[in-house]
């Protein structure tokens, strides 16, 4: 099946930068996640925004589907880019139910119902918000880098027949 | 094509040690290749999407986890989201009631006050989270992932010896479990089948949300999301084992492979999205409109009169005898009698558990439910009644399904027993497990 999306997602040949973006994405949503898992089980000193078991565990999920993309892309395999698309699927719905959560909470807090009154934001700027945003940014600038890297690259020379 | 089987193929199909119907579906898409080769061009780039996700989420290890996220991400949606919803709805029949008790003739003013607003009112308030689940399950299902979940647990359930395509009737129960038994008659072999039958009430269904959400806000509202989450995998958890101790004991058929077109992924629209949901939630509004509001009514004679007339104390009330006739079976879990009166109005419907919670303490002169709840019962018991409630009997209308599905009463009757049996025992270790851990 190799190569069978190569045409239709115009992905590089080589593999092996997204197999780096892909691994270190892995490592970072996993080391977030385990934080998160040993902060709410109270093994480590709290943090703000760390409370969920649930969330750190939904963290390593995304940083196993980001990790087992690693090995078919190393190979040059274009199924690979397959978890990555899947990654940021996750990481995205993740997101956006956390942005969904912070509207309505600030809905509340502005229309001052009792159960919102003592509500703070920062309660709600959770891992798999601020992930999600360094990811997105991370991305873009290696996707800006590598236009910029292709325009700056001279042309190559027509060789004319004489 | 034919759709019977081929007796020579079926016969070296178990010579070679084949399921037979894997051997044909397999014929049977050769042919469908053949022809494809010859008038379609393939190429398209929505299929490639699809074809891509598809080895992802259909992942022999990742799938389930993927499944998890997607149900946890569709559960947090609908409690967190709807919150401040339905407080709006709390405060504007609190608004509501503010007048109607001003009323000048006693009883009319409490049937309104504590009866009807506390009743239909109350449950109405659950409109948010119910609509937000069937718009959850809208996209999901109009994406296309919902048949691919249970694509992804056909393989853990083939497993333990399960039939995969009984899977999809279950699904259908988180919407509503007379959905999900009548969805049963799909299943091929009639133990498999009846083994769907009787397992599908386990599934949480949507009428057993706002008992969740009013005991998860209430006793555990750091985790309130996820409280509700784990009662929909408890649900489906418990399906699982119990179908597995029918098929060890009363039911040895052997399992059949599960055939399933997987349609393409598809990018949901608002206008379809909205509409299912709306169709859907507009059933649960209806119920509110009619036989709740009957039942409100009912259930405030129940608890403002008793052998003394109106005007007695609750304690002393209807409701209260007969919550009182059975609390003696439900001490162990530590339900009063009218967690206990609420679960045997939750027959009719589980959304009655909610309303008649709602009438008995607003007659009982408390101010609030939440307050009631959380001076009568400890959190664990209040964990081991959500657990009761997701287990037994879902309502009348799915036992009235289970008769028509069966053809025998028998089989009613043993779903009704062993429904009760099981929530009771699952509720009865929350207690002593549970007591461990839950102050």
């Amino acid at each position: 099946m190799s190569r069978i999306y190569s045409d239709a997602i115009g992905v590089p040949d080589d593999g092996t930068w997204p197999s780096i973006l892909a691994l270190v994405v892995g490592l970072a949503y996993a080391a977030v996640g385990m934080v998160q898992v040993l902060v709410a089980l109270g093994f480590i000193w709290p943090l703000i925004g760390f409370t969920d078991l649930v969330g750190g565990f939904l963290l390593i999920i995304v940083a196993a589907v980001f990790l087992t993309g690693v090995r078919p892309l190393s190979r040059d395999e274009q199924e690979g880019y397959a978890f990555i698309a899947v990654g940021y699927i996750l990481a995205a719905v993740l997101f956006a139910l956390q942005i969904l959560v912070i509207i309505t909470n600030a809905f509340g807090w502005l229309l001052q119902f009792e159960d919102w009154l003592t509500w703070n934001i920062l309660n709600d700027i959770t891992p798999s918000l601020w992930m999600f945003l360094i990811l997105m940014t991370s991305t873009g600038a290696l996707w800006v880098l590598g236009h910029l890297r292709e325009r700056l690259q001279p042309a190559p020379k027509e060789v004319t027949k004489q | 094509m034919s759709e019977q089987q081929d007796p020579e193929l079926e016969e070296e199909s178990e010579q070679k040690g084949f399921d037979p119907q894997l051997v044909l579906a397999d014929e049977r898409y050769a042919v469908i290749g053949s022809i494809l080769c010859e008038v379609y061009e393939p190429g398209d780039h929505k299929w490639v999407l699809s074809d891509m996700l598809d080895r992802v989420l259909l992942h022999k290890y990742l799938g389930l986890p993927i499944f998890i996220v997607t149900m946890w991400a569709m559960f947090h949606f609908t409690f967190e989201i709807s919150l401040v919803f339905m407080e709006m709805i709390t405060q504007f029949f609190a608004w509501v009631g503010s007048y109607s008790s001003q009323i000048p003739i006693p009883w009319f003013a409490s049937l309104l006050t504590n009866g009807v607003l506390s009743g239909v009112g109350f449950i109405l308030t659950f409109v948010p989270p119910i609509f937000f689940l069937y718009l959850a399950i809208s996209v999901l299902e109009d994406t296309g992932y919902l048949s691919r979940a249970a694509f992804v647990m056909d393989r853990f359930m083939m497993k333990m010896g399960l039939h995969g395509r009984s899977f999809i009737p279950l699904l259908l129960g988180f919407g509503c479990s007379v959905a999900a038994v009548m969805a049963a008659r799909t299943v091929d072999g009639e133990s498999n089948r009846l083994t769907t039958v009787l397992v599908s009430p386990l599934m949480s269904c949507a009428g057993r949300l706002p008992v969740y959400i009013l005991i998860a806000g209430v006793f555990f509202p750091q985790i309130a999301g996820t409280i509700v989450f784990f009662m929909y995998i408890l649900g489906i958890v418990m399906a699982i084992v119990v179908s597995l101790i029918f098929k060890k004991t009363l039911f040895r058929e052997e399992s059949s492979s599960l055939l399933m077109e997987l349609s393409q992924y598809q990018i949901p629209t608002v206008h379809g999205s909205f509409r299912h949901m709306w169709d859907r939630g507009l059933m649960f509004l209806k119920t509110a409109g009619s036989y709740l509001l009957v039942g409100s009514i009912v259930m405030w004679f129940l608890s403002s009169f008793g052998l003394g007339g109106y005007g007695i104390p609750v304690d002393e009330s209807f409701a209260s005898i007969l919550g009182k006739l059975f609390e003696p079976i439900f001490t162990p879990l530590g339900f009063t009698w009218q967690i206990v009166t609420a679960l045997i109005f939750g027959f009719i419907a589980k959304e009655a558990v909610i309303q008649t919670l709602a009438i008995i303490y607003a007659v009982g002169g408390t101010a609030t439910l939440a307050a009631a709840l959380t001076a009568s019962i400890s959190p664990v018991s209040a964990f081991a009644m959500m657990v009761f409630v997701l287990l037994y009997v879902p309502c009348l209308a799915t036992v009235g399904a289970i008769r028509k599905e069966t053809g025998s009463w028998k089989w009613t009757a043993f779903s009704i027993i062993y429904q009760l049996i099981l929530a009771y025992s699952v509720a009865l270790c929350v207690i002593f497990i549970g007591g461990f851990f839950i102050v």
